[in-house]
This record gives structure tokens, sequence and C-alpha cells, in this order.
């Protein structure tokens, strides 16, 4: 009898530290994962479309920072995303944008509400602040 | 009787006559300017509504893709002219823009601009393959919202110029005094540089080209039809070059003058922006235009 009750609390504790483990440890980016390094090095960041993109019309997409060394989820304190055409030298409008961090899982976002006025090449720029710094990743896609 | 009536209708053949070959290759339809003085003329008014319609943006690759903003752009243009000379002419054009999309629409007043003109080599029937050579000079002054400061980007109803006043300088060469016509025009167009939500945009240097050809079928009935080459360098944001931005724009017209009188004329026109060839950030669409001209 003792020995089982050894047994199960082993089992309770195993699970409660694996538990505890997977809500502190951060998230390490998957190896095929594509992205861009921010411009000074501070992040690597992933963007993924999960609406579009679109052109005249809303998309959404997901944003996740990863630390540039070692490609884990890093902390973010505050994110920027504006959309601009480079070869047109202009962006578009941004009022219907949205970011709200992705609940318990650290340096992941959400964003809804990107209008890209127009089809063609354009450049996201993400800027964000870790750590105290600020910088900015450029995602490049191409609206039909 | 009858011979006064012969010498009334020939000299009226030819003052008509002679009207259809002083035109240039980079008026009307052709080019910038709506509105020519031929050597015989000291005022004249051009009224003329257009509209544009099925836009396609061309991307940096070329590549049609979806075109935000109005479906449909309609222009009310009036323009004075007055001349010098025989040989010297300037003209004021002041258009009026509306622009719609599905059930909404917006309208302001356009960028106005002044043009001057001098012939250096004046046509003659005498000599009918030495051709009109023409100089000219024009300012646009930008006065009118454009994208870089347009206050409601999803729909660019409120975009209306492109935001940079330009100046140019041309040469117009032009053979009107056989039947057939022909004509080529060369413009270099300076934009300004102007700053924008603190970023100073420097647009390239541009030209135009333009070849025009046509047909007198009558004193009274004229069609030329033609092609513009717009090309212009590279953007420039606070002194850096914005990567892959130059435009080209390959876009075609056809033309239809009617002289109701010797000093009245109707002018039709059709054109397609991007119409063929390589083009580049720039937009095709297709337009229609119907012109009033009266001189005095």
């Amino acid at each position: 009898m003792q020995y089982l009750l050894r047994l199960s609390l082993c089992v309770f504790l195993c699970q409660a530290c694996s538990t505890h483990s997977k809500a502190d440890a951060p998230a390490v980016m998957p190896a095929s994962t594509e992205g861009v390094a921010s411009k000074n090095g501070t992040f690597f960041l992933k963007m993924d479309w999960t609406t579009g993109p679109k052109s005249a019309a809303t998309s959404a997409a997901t944003l996740s920072f990863y630390d540039a060394n070692h490609h884990q989820a890093i902390s973010v304190d505050s994110v920027a995303v504006v959309p601009w055409m480079t070869t047109m030298g202009h962006g578009t409008a941004m009022k219907d944008q949205k970011i709200v961090p992705v609940a318990g899982q650290v340096g992941h976002f959400t964003i809804d509400g990107i209008y890209l006025i127009m089809g063609g090449p354009w450049d996201i720029r993400v800027t964000a602040t870790v750590n105290g710094s600020v910088d900015t990743a450029t995602v490049a896609v191409t609206a039909p | 009787m009858r011979r006064r009536r012969l010498v009334a209708g020939l000299l009226l053949g030819l003052l008509l006559g002679s009207s259809q070959a002083f035109a240039c290759a980079s008026c009307g339809s052709g080019g910038d300017d709506p509105l020519i003085l031929y050597p015989n003329e000291v005022d004249k008014i051009y009224v003329g509504v257009a509209r544009a319609t099925a836009f396609k943006n061309v991307d940096a690759d070329g590549r049609f893709s979806t075109s935000g903003g109005p479906t449909v752009k309609d222009t009310l243009t009036l323009a004075y002219g007055h001349g010098f000379s025989p040989r010297a002419f300037v003209t004021g054009t002041l258009p009026w823009l509306r622009n719609s999309r599905q059930e909404a629409t917006q309208t302001s007043l356009g960028d106005p601009s002044l043009a001057a003109r001098y012939a250096l080599v004046m046509a003659s029937m005498a000599e009918p393959l030495i051709p009109q050579v023409q100089m000219l000079v024009g300012y646009k002054q930008s006065m009118t919202h454009s994208i870089h400061d347009s206050a409601d980007l999803k729909t660019e109803l409120d975009v209306f110029g492109t935001g940079f006043s330009e100046a140019k300088l041309g040469v117009d060469i032009w053979f009107g005094q056989l039947d057939w016509l022909a004509g080529a025009a060369f413009n270099l167009i300076k934009p300004l540089p102007h700053t924008y939500d603190g970023l100073r945009y420097e647009p390239g240097l541009a030209s135009r080209s333009t070849l025009t050809a046509g047909y007198v079928f009558s004193t009274a009935c004229k069609t030329t039809f033609g092609a513009n080459l717009l090309a212009r360098g590279s953007l420039r944001g606070d002194g850096v070059v914005q990567a892959d931005s130059e435009q080209l724009n390959h876009s075609a017209f056809l033309t239809q003058d009617w002289l109701i009188s010797p000093v009245e004329s109707w002018r039709l026109s059709l054109s397609r922006q991007a119409a063929f060839g390589a083009n580049k950030n720039t937009a095709r669409s297709d337009g229609v235009s119907l012109a009033y001209l009266r001189s005095w």
C-alpha cells in the first residue's frame, strides 16, 4: 500500500514538474522556420499569414519573436507594424490594425486589420522593443 | 456670284486646311497640353470632359495587380490660350476632378498649369517637307491631395494629384502640310521635391516621348493616333534611392477632330495607359474624352 502511495506521489510530482517547465521554458523555434533578422540583430522575426496577404482587403498574421542567436522565443515590450510600398514610396491605411499578444506564449502576437491598398511588392516593417533596445525587421511580401 | 462663292470656298478651305496643318505632335491627347493655338488665333478656349476607368496596378515587376482606390475618375478641363504673335502663345489649364468608388464620390479642383510655346521654325505650305519646330516650357503647381497626404488611404477618394509640382521643357516637331500627318515630341519633366510626414521625397527626372501620325480626310475632318512613353528615374526618400522605384508607362491614343466652323471644333479621344510594352510602377486605365474648342 505504501509502495503504491509513493509511486502515485512520484508520478504526480513528475507531471507537476513537466507542466511547470512548459510554462517557464521559452519555446524553441522549429529548425525549418523561415524568418528575418532585425536590422541591428536584436531579434529574429517570423511572420505567418493567417489570412492573405490580400490587396484592397483585410489580412491577418501572427508575429513570433525569437532571440537572434539561440532562436528561442523572447519577451517583447512593444510592437509596431508599418506596411510600406518602397517602389512607389507610400504606406497604407493603418487605422484598423490591432496587435494583441497571445496569452501564455512569450514573444507571440496576432495582428489583424492589415490593409494593403494595392497589389504589388510590400515591405512589412516590424519595430519591436526588446530589453530596452528598439530594432526593426522587414518582411517582404507581394500582394496580388 | 458663283465666282465669289468659289473664291470664298477656296479661302475657307485654305484657312481650315492651314489650321489642320498647324497642329502639333504633343498637343491634344498625345501629351500634356490639351490646348494649342494656331498662328492665326489670338484667343482660344478649351472645354473638355473625360472619364478614366478599368484601373489596374502595374507593379515593379511589370505584373498587373489589384488597384485599390477609385474605380471611376472624371475630369472637367478648362483651358485658355492667348497668342502674342503667330509664333508664340501661352496657355493656362485648370482641371476639376471627381473620384468615384461604388457609391462614394469626392471632388476637387486639380493642379493648375501654365505652358508656353514658341515656333522656332514655322511651317509653310510652299515647303511642305519642312516641319514646324516648337519649343515649349511649362509648370504645374501641386495643390491637391496625393497618396502621400491622403486622409483616407483605404479608398484614395481624396487623391487627385501626384503631390509634386513639375517644370517641363520640350521640343515638338510636326509635319502637317500634307494629307498624311506625322510628328514627334520630347519633354523633360522635373518634379520638385516635397516633404511629407517628415520624409523628403525627390521623384526622379522624367521624360515623355510622343510619336503621332494622322490623316486629313477633309478640311473638316482629321484623325490622329500615336503613342507616349513616359519614363521616370528612381524615387529618393531622404536622399536614399528607393530600390526598383523607376516608372515606365507606354500609352496609346486615337483622336478624331471635326471642324464645325473656321473657329470651332470638337475633339473625341480614346486612350489607354500602360497599353503595350514594358510598364512599371504605374497603372493601366482606359480613357475617353470629348472637348470643344473655340478661337477668336
